[in-house]
């Protein structure tokens, strides 16, 4: 069981810190609202002027799957960048809480208290643009939505279907499944008495099943 | 001299250097108190004087124009009309002090080389200014042998390190870009027309 020994006295003071692990090349962008770089754990959070805000994170006790959303600034193209200039969807997203001590440093004794919130997977990205012509101001938000592995898992669709490929990617060489794309489209007329050559054309025999008044 | 010029000519004003701070009272009356770690900056409101002449003071109002919301200016208050507000009330003459250490991230308590003496290297109140943001000394400090630790108002931003200048009292400066810019409304007069500003200017600490 994890103890925050940090909040057990009536002054807390903390700080939120981001991890994105973008794309196949694994780029590392690091938030927080520190106002200078804070290393903890071998990563150095550094990119200061970005982060906006976290969204709510779940707290259940039993396993759950929820979403959050991470705003950046979108005033500054470094953050578009971010996400348009990179496979960000898929990409791994990690937010933990710091607690400091009054001079603003990690507490470390009697153990680091430093904390996972949540980790998860980028699902979403949007950039939303506000643009007031009457106060002449513009903003602009990134924003990305991230879905915990639970739901990733709840969504994930597993199993082998009774296709040639999907069968021969598990089965190579097995030519059981080679038809069934012929019979598939096939068009059986159920209940119709037997015909031969085609199933569906040219009745050759009409059979007298009996009993029919 | 535009942003310069609203802060000599102010009518008042009014400075924020609040921490971000979570306050929660429960139902039996205890407080918990959660501090958010941010930089704090500095912003000031500054209410301008109205009833400018126009023909006088159109070179100040352009030069605020070109600076509009978008670009910053370094503010001193160092002049006679402002200098009472940075100045220096330690009891060194001449203070040429640097960081004695790099000190660490976030730190609120910077190590520094002082003239060492007797009094005060600094008093609670004082401003020092180091890597180019400005800080308020939040306790006496005496001088000593020199080597003293001086405790600031925020968490120090960026990373300067040892051997980095610290300037004191008037040589204090402060970055800021407007974050509200009022426009105005000239009322004509003989030969000209008076200024009066549709509001309050707000400067807020450039930081980047």
């Amino acid at each position: 069981m994890t103890t925050i020994n940090a909040v057990t006295g009536p002054q807390i003071r903390h700080a939120e810190f981001v991890r994105l692990t973008v794309g196949l090349a694994a780029t590392v962008y690091t938030f927080s609202n520190a106002s200078g770089p804070v290393t903890v754990d071998g990563i150095t959070f550094s990119n200061l002027g970005a982060l906006l805000s976290v969204g709510d994170v779940q707290r259940d006790i039993r396993s759950t799957s929820d979403d959050m959303t991470i705003a950046l600034t979108g005033i500054d193209p470094a953050n578009v960048g971010i996400i348009l200039g990179n496979d960000i969807k898929g990409s791994l997203v990690e937010v933990w809480r710091g607690f400091l001590d009054s001079d603003n440093q990690i507490i470390t004794t009697p153990t680091q208290q430093f904390f996972k919130r949540y980790q998860g997977i980028i699902n979403d990205v949007s950039i939303t643009e506000k643009f007031d012509s009457e106060a002449r101001t513009r903003i602009a938000t990134c924003s990305i939505s991230c879905s915990s592995m639970r739901r990733v898992l709840e969504n994930r669709l597993s199993g082998i279907k009774t296709n040639t490929s999907s069968w021969q990617t598990f089965f190579p060489g097995d030519t059981s499944m080679d038809r069934v794309a012929t019979i598939s489209n096939t068009y059986f007329d159920f209940g119709k008495p037997p015909q031969t050559k085609t199933q569906a054309s040219d009745p050759t025999q009409e059979v007298d099943i009996g009993g029919a008044p | 001299m535009s942003f310069q010029t609203i802060f000599e000519i102010q009518q008042s004003m009014t400075v924020n250097n609040r921490r971000m701070v979570g306050q929660q009272v429960a139902r039996s009356g205890y407080i918990t108190v959660a501090q958010y770690l941010t930089s704090v900056p500095w912003v000031f409101t500054v209410v301008p004087h109205n009833y400018l002449y126009y023909p006088d003071a159109r070179e100040i109002i352009q030069t605020i124009d070109n600076k509009d919301r978008q670009l910053p200016e370094t503010i001193i208050f160092d002049s006679s009309n402002l200098s009472w507000f940075t100045e220096y009330q330690g009891d060194v003459a001449s203070p040429l002090f640097t960081l004695a250490s790099t000190p660490a991230p976030n730190t609120q308590l910077l190590s520094m080389n002082v003239t060492g003496g007797v009094g005060y290297a600094f008093r609670a109140g004082d401003f020092c200014m180091v890597g180019g943001y400005t800080y308020k000394v939040t306790q006496d400090v005496l001088r000593g042998t020199g080597l003293v630790d001086v405790p600031i108002h925020r968490p120090l931003i960026g990373t300067p390190s040892s051997g980095a200048t610290v300037y004191v009292g008037n040589d204090c400066s402060f970055s800021v870009v407007a974050e509200a810019c009022p426009t105005y409304t000239l009322t004509p007069m003989t030969n000209g027309a008076f200024v009066n500003w549709d509001g309050a200017f707000v400067f807020r600490e450039y930081i980047t």
